[in-house]
């Protein structure tokens, strides 16, 4: 980092912090009910026990303890999740457009969540816990499967296995349309609305598991950004740097591979935030990726806060799909950014 | 200081290098010349580390290349390839830190950078977009992340290996790069290989040229003694004229017309 940019980059930094902030308090606030500000500072006093037993109205407190929080807590999280897994890909492939879907997550948890809501596959103990958990499988055994083709004697080649991600993307997209064509109406509908995804399905039950598969790896990955780094100079310069290269790159894949299969698995698909976020950053913070990584993260669920906001706002007491929302507000924006930065060098 | 026995390497049944052997000295710099496609970037990689050779060592300081900690192995021995992959858009001067990679010196690092961004003089590219830059200027840039590589309090035994350094540069800059390389050998004791297509860099700046062909060393020693007509026909295959600088009586190699 540049003295002379430092103070820039720790005010963009407190800047997104700020902001993650107050969308969390308008993400907890805002909905379908709208609970005063006063309800919120109450409830946290007293759970906090530097406020008297005061009166907060039995309905605002069982939304925002059971719904608004656990939602608000879980987009942070997927958001932050989805965002650093793009950072990751995009230094693992060494290309700004890469995406955690060229691993085959994204298409082998869709395939996963077809079989199961077509199907009608049920687990006998907790039947539901058999779409997430069939996504996440199906996520996993597609990127198994594209690592299986690109790891030629120990070594891997990110060329092939860019090119086993298409394939692979191909195969669980023939299979989901397949049973997109057997489905009945009801059956399309569910599917349909999976591959948009929602972060409706917040609970303080599946919190612990996107805290620790999902958001957890975004912890460690962020020590690895120095490495990243040196990547993008090319696998043979960063192996001159001493980066121990080959398990670098299957780090980078396990991680990804679990929080993205864990995100896509309790949300659906959410497209654009892991592609488009770290493009953000690298916009406001440069190309560094310790800078980015840390970037990523706040942006990243800023963004999929406000997207959350935002859908089940404007149709409320409906919800309108979140990948929807992410699509429709941050496509033309992001257009409007690519087009006003066009000048050299920053992607 | 570095010391490779009976190198080969194959590709399929190609023969690549075939028992090459080389010793590198402390303080001193190796051209390694020949014509296109000789041997001369395999055995680089080879002696660098990128690539393990079918058979023979690698030594390096006494130790099997292989046998290095990579990082360790990171901090003596840095290597400036042909060509870069990078196209994201770092800052200048992020480019040269990333060459403090295996170095845990954060304290020392800012001044090590801008020294050395002084030396191949970009201090003027410093905040500059590496991606918006020319040909010759990233390889200026390389060179300067090459050299913080390198440099360690302890001034123990190095190595620099150069892949063509001078490919994309002018005159001016050409000499400036192998004058600090130069230095660098002499100053602080480095040792190093660099690959080089103009005999006459070769043979203003080398200590000892290296001429390879097919795969082999064919001839090895002094400018002058390896720089004449009889030794480049059988090389390059071509008439050349020798002459001698006349100020440092060094040869200097041109192409015979009249032979053409």
């Amino acid at each position: 980092m540049t003295d002379k940019r430092q103070p820039r980059t720790a005010a963009l930094f407190a800047l997104l912090g700020a902001a993650l902030v107050a969308v969390s308090a308008a993400s907890v606030l805002l909905g379908a009910m709208s609970i005063p500000f006063s309800s919120l500072l109450q409830l946290v006093g007293e759970t906090l026990g530097v406020m008297p037993e005061g009166e907060v109205p039995s309905g605002h407190r069982y939304v925002l303890v059971h719904l608004r929080l656990p939602r608000t807590i879980f987009a942070v999280l997927i958001g932050g999740a989805l965002s650093v897994s793009g950072a990751m890909m995009q230094g693992l492939f060494r290309n700004p457009l890469a995406d955690p879907g060229l691993l085959g997550v994204s298409s082998g948890a869709a395939l996963g969540a077809a079989m199961v809501i077509v199907l009608g596959f049920a687990l006998p103990v907790y039947p539901l816990l058999t779409l997430p958990l069939a996504a996440f499988i199906g996520g996993v055994l597609a990127t198994i499967v594209v690592m299986r083709l690109s790891f030629q004697g120990g070594r891997s080649n990110v060329a092939s296995m860019l090119l086993a991600g298409i394939a692979i993307n191909a195969v669980c997209g023939a299979g989901t349309g397949l049973l997109v064509y057997i489905s009945d109406d009801e059956q399309l509908r569910s599917l349909t609305f999976w591959t948009m995804g929602s972060v409706g399905g917040a609970s303080w039950d599946n919190l612990p598991y996107v805290a620790l598969l999902a958001f957890g790896p975004v912890l460690l990955a962020l020590p690895l950004a120095k490495s990243i780094n040196a990547m993008l100079l090319g696998e043979s310069e960063a192996h001159l740097l001493g980066v121990n290269v080959e398990r670098l790159k299957r780090v980078i894949i396990f991680y990804v591979c679990v929080m993205v299969g864990t995100s896509v698995s309790l949300t659906g698909m959410i497209g654009f935030v892991g592609l488009v976020v770290p493009h953000l950053c690298r916009l406001l913070f440069g190309a560094d990726n310790r800078r980015v990584f840390t970037g990523s993260l706040l942006l990243g669920a800023i963004i999929l806060l406000s997207a959350d906001l935002i859908s089940r706002t404007v149709v409320a007491p409906a919800e309108l799909p979140i990948g929807i929302v992410t699509s429709i507000v941050g496509g033309p924006f992001f257009l409007s950014l690519l087009y006003r930065s066009r000048r050299g060098g920053m992607f | 200081m570095l010391e490779a026995e009976q190198i080969t390497f194959d590709i399929g049944s190609k023969q690549i290098l075939r028992d090459v052997s080389i010793e590198i000295h402390a303080g001193e710099m190796v051209a390694l010349c020949g014509p296109n496609g000789a041997g001369k970037s395999t055995l680089l990689r080879i002696l660098s580390g990128e690539q393990k050779p079918s058979s023979g060592t690698v030594r390096f300081r006494e130790q099997p290349l292989d046998a290095w900690p990579p990082m360790q192995l990171a901090r003596c021995r840095a290597k400036l390839s042909q060509e870069s992959q990078l196209t994201f858009g770092f800052r200048v001067y992020e480019v040269i830190e990333m060459g403090r990679f295996p170095h845990d010196t954060p304290g020392r690092d800012p001044e090590i950078i801008e020294r050395c961004m002084r030396t191949v003089g970009i201090d003027a590219l410093r905040d500059r977009f590496y991606t918006s830059l020319s040909g010759g200027e990233k390889q200026r840039v390389h060179l300067a992340r090459v050299m913080a590589q390198l440099d360690t309090s302890d001034g123990g035994p190095r190595v620099l290996f150069l892949d063509e350094p001078t490919s994309a540069l002018d005159l001016l800059h050409q000499e400036v790069a192998l004058e600090q390389a130069h230095t660098l050998c002499r100053a602080e004791n480095v040792g190093s290989v660099v690959v080089l297509h103009d005999l006459n860099l070769a043979a203003a700046w080398a200590d000892r040229i290296l001429l390879m062909k097919d795969g082999e060393i064919r001839h090895r020693g002094a400018p002058a003694e390896v720089l004449c007509t009889e030794v480049l026909r059988e090389v390059y295959e071509i008439e050349v004229l020798v002459m001698r600088h006349p100020q440092t009586d060094r040869p200097i190699v041109t192409i015979d017309r009249n032979a053409r």
